[in-house]
């Protein structure tokens, strides 16, 4: 009986939870599975890649597909498909990097926020208000332009962008946990706050937070190639999607394949985020589901 | 005799619950009379409230319908939605139990009042307005003028229900349909509502259905009374001859919920819960919490014919 | 209302203020030397000492802070390190164009979302539905550059129904909105993503509302229940999104306006960065901060536009 699902989820092994997703929800696991397989390529880029991501061959450039190109050439005649694979990997790291970092950052930062109240609460959503005040590629912008393009700077950039949402994620729930009897019985043992918080109240909250970490992923590594199109990318020559699109730009009229298909890639990466972001929210949140 | 205004034949309503279609209603028959208040009196989940609604077809179109709705030489549950767009509103109308959450929050009280009277009988705004600010005479709102421009939070839940009646009066129906109206209301409030429906039904000449749970309500304002049990019409008759004499364990037990001044007999309540849509016992459907359950009743009993008609096996006069 | 609005931007000073000074630290602890930077390695001895004499890069940074204060007080952001303008003028003269190519994106989101929204929402896990949603997430997904380029390539170059590149500046109104039209497409298209699915939600909530019944039972035609009864109410989700991606907005006109090679805030912001001029980027933080807040504003008096329940106090 339905009743007796929703009441009881955790009576299910987790694998056969996410086996039931999988079946519900196609669109999903389809995105899953194409995220997947990008990351199973960026990681295996220097044994999948046909070419040498920074060799230039003059003789072929701009060059559109072929089956010794398969995604054509650049200006300077390099083979557009095994850049796309390296320039994957930065994208991936320096947006999963960043998410990651902000996620624990953030929440911590909301979850102490939420657990102490009072005046630090005040001064730690102050901040974050602060860091959200800003359009959201400008604080990015402006970190980076200002303490130079670097992966670092970067992935500073990116998580100083994301991390107040997080922060906002891990606090709400946060309030409401710390009045539940199992905290307080904790409490009431004696457990430091810091462990309370680490042991009893983050495992509650990390559902909410890894639905929207698939989301705000697909969204940093939105940032990392708007960063890099703007020129505030990883220095060259290390091909980065941003890059490889803004070099193809000055071709849009002749030759549009070479910003087109690393703009493509960005796309696919940010759509399996959103689709398996999108299921994970469904599937938490029933109120959401339709 | 007057002929009926409306005839409920054999009315059923079943949902489709995993995947299965559950009745909720199971071939209820009644006839609306005009100039009268006919109370359906039920406990919760018996199939009141959808069985009030689909006497316009008001349910979502998940829900599927058999019988028929016999109204002004029309069968209402074979109309198309445009014809019965005609119909509700105008010659039909209903109002319910929350009037919170009834009326909309983002249009003025006088629009909600007006829209009826522009949709069904061709007035202009501002002449629908003039009327609508009649209607809130009618039922005593006072600074008629006033009210018209506010929004329905600016006023009181009494209000509100008052707000809701004009709206449902404003055509002029033949028969208003009124779910719980008073439930959601205090009961001083509740009084002065019922009396309020009571006499408009006089001076208007319209039927009201009234579909409650209270038999405070149903002694108060009813000419005659059906009462409902997990989807059946198990008794109706005459308001008198049901307090007086109810014939079906399911009224008498019922009776016995309520204190009365003259009651030679102690309060009790009903043992068990009205079953499940899901798992509805076969035959007589309250055969498993009746103490007069006989071998006959594990299939269904039919009303009695008469004015006062009951549907129980325990009885001796039904077939 | 104006006591409101009063009390509202109050109310943001604290916040704002903590901007302020968080962009005046960062340009400060940039590493490398603004003099330097921006007269280059060759420059002579004098020339540098002069430079920081004037921007006032000697005084101690408590100094300058005040300074800094005591100007944006005055309504002045500084002079340009570069070029010796006030800041405020050359923010002013592309702010316009920012501003329009962000309302044309909403204007955007806003015509297309809503109705296939709604659409969405009656024909609900329709093939339909099915549709729009499936293009709503791919729409969210889509990077601002490749819709800008996709967009060029099928409609200018393709066929050329828009120029390439978008030139505000120069003849009469409607030319300006004929090169307008274009880039606020293809920024507005992730506008359209977001108040679809949430116009969808919203309209679904909405539709299954008591008052919706009540509707019906007067009588009242499905599209008048739609359009009059369930869509002033679902208004109130659909503008608070608008409200929450505008800064998503503004970060994307940045690209929209490089690809477009139109003016703005986005190219003024990287000829800046490209330049060094940190008083102009600094001026730039603080007038794109104060758009958001401004924003928030507007968005709580469309609220009490739309819904009689809102008390603006």
């Amino acid at each position: 009986m339905t009743t007796v699902d929703t009441i009881n989820p955790e009576k299910r092994s987790t694998g056969e939870q996410l086996l039931r997703l999988a079946r519900k929800n196609k669109l999903s696991t389809f995105g899953l599975i194409m995220f997947l397989v990008i990351v199973l390529a960026a990681i295996f880029a220097p044994l999948i890649a046909p070419h040498d991501p920074l060799e230039q061959n003059i003789l072929a450039r701009l060059q559109d597909r072929s089956p010794e190109y398969i995604l054509g050439t650049d200006t300077f005649g390099r083979d557009t498909f095994s850049r796309i694979l390296y320039g994957l990997r930065i994208s991936l790291l320096i947006g999963l990097t960043s998410t990651v970092l902000a996620m624990i950052l953030g929440c911590a930062l909301g979850i102490i926020a939420g657990y102490r109240g009072g005046w630090i609460d005040s001064v730690i959503m102050r901040c974050m208000d602060m860091l959200l005040a800003f359009p959201t590629l400008i604080t990015g912008l402006f970190i980076v332009a200002v303490l130079g393009a670097n992966f670092v700077n970067i992935v500073l950039a990116i998580t100083v962008t994301i991390l107040p949402k997080f922060a906002r994620v891990a606090r709400a729930p946060t309030i409401a946990l710390k009045e539940r009897e199992f905290v307080e019985a904790a409490r009431a043992l004696g457990f430091s706050d810091l462990r309370i918080m680490a042991l009893h109240i983050a495992p509650n909250i990390v559902g909410e937070v890894v639905v929207l970490a698939s989301l705000w992923a697909a969204y940093a590594i939105r940032i990392e190639a708007y960063l890099s199109f703007i020129g505030l990318g990883v220095a060259p020559p290390t091909p980065t999607l941003g890059t490889m699109i803004r070099d193809g730009f000055e071709h849009i009229l002749d030759a549009p394949f070479v910003s087109i298909y690393p703009g493509f890639a960005v796309l696919l990466v940010v759509l399996s985020l959103n689709l398996v972001g999108d299921g994970l929210r469904d599937a938490i949140d029933p109120k959401l589901r339709d | 005799m007057t002929s009926p205004l409306m005839q409920v034949e054999d009315l059923s309503i079943s949902f489709k619950i995993n995947d299965k279609w559950c009745r909720a209603v199971n071939g209820v028959t009644f006839d609306i009379m005009p100039n009268e208040t006919l109370c359906i009196v039920g406990e919760s989940g018996c199939g009141k409230s959808i069985t009030a609604m689909s006497l316009m077809k008001l349910l979502p179109d998940t829900a599927r319908l058999g019988g028929h709705v016999r109204f002004g030489g029309q069968d209402i549950l074979s109309l198309k939605e445009r014809e019965l767009e005609e119909i509700r509103g105008s010659r039909i109308a209903m109002i319910f139990q929350e009037p919170m959450t009834s009326l909309n929050p983002v249009l003025t009280v006088g629009e909600q009042i007006a829209e009826p009277l522009v949709l069904h009988k061709g007035m202009g705004w501002s002449e629908a307005k003039k009327e609508a600010r009649n209607l809130l005479d009618l039922v005593r709102i006072p600074d008629a003028q006033k009210r018209l421009g506010q929004y329905p939070h600016e006023l009181s839940g009494g209000m509100r229900q008052r707000v809701m009646i004009a709206i449902g009066l404003a055509c002029r129906p033949q028969i208003l349909i009124a779910d719980e109206p008073t439930t959601a209301l205090d009961v001083t409030i509740q009084a002065q509502v019922l009396a309020l429906l009571e006499d408009i039904r006089k001076e208007q000449e319209l039927s009201i259905v009234m579909i409650t749970h209270d038999l405070g309500v149903v002694a108060n304002v009813a000419d005659r009374v059906a009462v409902m049990y997990a989807g059946d019409v198990v008794e109706t008759g005459p308001v008198a001859s049901i307090f007086d004499s109810p014939s079906h364990p399911y009224t008498q037990a019922l009776l016995r919920t309520v204190p009365r001044a003259d009651a030679a007999f102690e309060l009790s309540p009903i043992e068990g819960q009205v079953p499940s849509i899901q798992k509805m016992p076969e035959g007589c459907r309250f055969a498993p919490r009746c103490k007069e359950e006989t071998s006959k009743c594990n299939v269904t009993p039919k009303l009695s014919p008469g004015a006062h008609s009951v549907a129980c096996w325990a009885r001796g006069d039904i077939q | 209302m104006a006591s409101y609005i009063l009390k509202r931007l109050m109310s943001t000073i604290p916040t704002l203020f903590g901007i302020l000074t968080i962009v005046f630290v960062m340009i400060r602890i940039a590493p490398g030397d603004p003099a330097l930077a921006i007269l280059g390695d060759n420059a002579s001895q004098e020339a540098l000492d002069a430079f920081r004499e004037r921007m006032g890069l000697n005084d101690p940074m408590i100094v300058q802070y005040w300074d800094f204060l005591k100007d944006l007080a005055s309504g002045s952001l500084g002079v340009s390190m570069v070029t010796g303008k006030p800041v405020a003028d050359s923010v002013a003269s592309v702010l316009p164009f920012t501003l329009e190519l962000a309302f044309g994106a909403i204007f955007f989101g806003i015509i297309i979302g809503v109705p296939i929204g709604i659409i969405s929402a009656i024909w609900r896990n329709g093939w339909l539905d099915y549709f729009f949603r499936v293009v709503s997430l791919l729409g969210l997904s889509f990077p601002a550059f490749l819709t800008a380029i996709l967009l060029i390539l099928w409609l200018s170059i393709e066929w050329r129904i828009f120029p390439v590149i978008s030139t505000p500046t120069g003849g009469g109104l409607w030319d300006r909105i004929y090169n307008l039209i274009l880039p606020a497409l293809s920024l507005g298209i992730i506008m359209v993503a977001y108040i679809m699915r949430s116009a969808r939600s919203a309209m679904l909530d909405v539709m299954g509302e008591d008052y919706i019944r009540t509707a019906r039972a007067k009588g009242a035609p499905g599209r008048r229940l739609i359009w009059h009864h369930a869509l002033r109410n679902a208004l109130i989700p659909i503008v608070t999104v608008v409200g929450l991606y505008f800064g998503l907005l503004i970060g994307n006109a940045v690209l929209t306006e490089i690809i477009f090679n139109r003016p703005g805030l986005g190219k003024l912001i990287v000829l800046s960065l490209n330049q060094r001029d940190y008083t102009t980027l600094q001026g730039l933080m603080i007038v794109s901060a104060l758009m958001i807040v401004i924003v928030n504003l507007l968005t709580d008096l469309c609220y009490a536009l739309v819904d009689p329940r809102v008390k603006l106090k």
